[in-house]
């Protein structure tokens, strides 16, 4: 944590004033992340998502899935799924569905242009509903 | 975190920036780098459309037909007519001009098929001026002169032209015998003398030019001409100093073993 809070105090004077301080702050981070997973040689799915009930019903009803369920239940189910996708997916979902940044912010802080990060959610809405199907997750 | 972590975290960082001095980048540097990106994006870009340009010279001057009348196959022609030289030096200026632009700092907003739309046209328009102006001319001949390789790699056209055995012979003239008899010395040093039949047109035999000639070889380094041609991209090659400062005519300074006053032909202003 301490080493983002340097990086960002060492860039400051690189921040983009067209930008949202929060997404140049969260790509630094997302970029020291990557770089420490590298460095230690671990695979970047090794770490577990942490879900809150409120997280879990704002995914679930972007997916138009309207079932009145138990938040536990459905908080680990959903966590079970993400922890199951590819990085990349799971990366767009978590920003749009959880951290709620729009299109624009998601394409500052991932560093892939507007209409890849549209794209890029929608295969990963679709590979979350195959996954529900596969891991044969009722919902 | 708890208030206290947090109040501890800050202390510490705090701490950390005081202690070792640390200070915020200066914007210069930002600057300098993204400039120096945009800016070897741009050259990359410029050599590109050289390229293109060069692809453009090679295909134009090239008279694939001449390659089946000298008896090659499509596959042979092919081969010799593409310029892949210039091909995968297009292709690497691209994937250069590409690498660049994407690692500017607003690079990313990009998708890559615009900056590929981008780059192919650039280089297109580019390219065509380039053309216009003469520059792929400019670049062809100076390589040929200077280029190491440049017969065997860059413009392998000369090695193809450059087999007497196979009815191909290619060179400078460097003296007129009589009006069908001319002296040639070809890429590799040696002379020849060429015949021609009386009703051939011999307007691209001038001495201190370059030509192709299609025909067979007839007795010892003597060429029988069919079909002369002109010289396009790699003209230059003809002149390199190894070409037009050879030694020659020495057979009666032989027996005093000195052979030190070369014929020196003059170089053509193309």
């Amino acid at each position: 944590m301490q080493e983002i809070f340097l990086k960002v105090y060492l860039n400051l004077n690189d921040f983009d004033k067209d930008l949202k301080f929060s997404s140049w702050i969260y790509a630094i981070a997302r970029n020291q992340v990557i770089s420490n997973h590298r460095r230690l040689n671990s695979r970047a799915e090794g770490h577990s998502v942490a879900l809150e009930d409120e997280s879990a019903k704002k995914i679930m009803f972007n997916f138009n899935i309207e079932k009145a369920l138990d938040n536990s239940y459905l908080k680990d189910k959903v966590a079970k799924v993400l922890y199951s996708l590819p990085e990349k997916y799971r990366e767009v979902l978590v920003l749009k569905f959880l951290e709620e940044k729009n299109y624009q912010e998601i394409s500052d802080i991932i560093k892939k242009p507007s209409g890849t990060v549209g794209s890029l959610i929608n295969k990963a809405k679709s590979e979350f509903k195959k996954e529900l199907d596969k891991q044969q997750i009722k919902i | 975190m708890s208030n206290l972590d947090d109040r501890d975290f800050g202390e510490n960082f705090l701490h950390k920036v005081k202690e070792e001095k640390l200070s915020p980048k200066p914007k210069w540097q930002f600057l300098f780098k993204n400039s120096l990106l945009w800016g070897l994006g741009i050259f990359s870009l410029i050599l590109g459309a050289a390229s293109t340009s060069l692809v453009f010279y090679m295909l134009k001057s090239e008279d694939a037909g001449a390659y089946s009348r000298a008896g090659s196959g499509m596959a042979e022609t092919l081969l010799f007519v593409i310029p892949f030289f210039w091909i995968i030096c297009l292709a690497i200026f691209a994937i250069s001009v590409y690498y660049y632009i994407k690692h500017t700092k607003k690079g990313y907003k990009y998708s890559a098929r615009s900056i590929i739309l981008v780059i192919i046209g650039a280089s297109l328009v580019l390219g065509g001026i380039f053309n216009l102006l003469g520059i792929d001319r400019f670049i062809d001949d100076t390589l040929g002169e200077r280029a190491p390789f440049y017969d065997r790699v860059i413009n392998p056209r000369l090695k193809y032209w450059s087999n007497p055995d196979s009815g191909r012979l290619s060179g400078l003239i460097i003296s007129e015998i009589n009006p069908l008899e001319y002296d040639l010395v070809d890429r590799q040093g040696d002379d020849w003398r060429t015949l021609l039949s009386p009703d051939e047109d011999d307007a691209l035999m001038v001495v201190g030019h370059p030509v192709i000639l299609v025909g067979k070889e007839a007795g010892d380094h003597q060429f029988m001409v069919r079909e002369i041609l002109p010289v396009g991209p790699g003209r230059g090659f003809f002149k390199r100093p190894m070409l037009r400062h050879a030694p020659r005519n020495c057979d009666t300074d032989k027996a005093s073993g000195s052979c030190n006053l070369p014929m020196i032909i003059p170089a053509p202003n193309y």
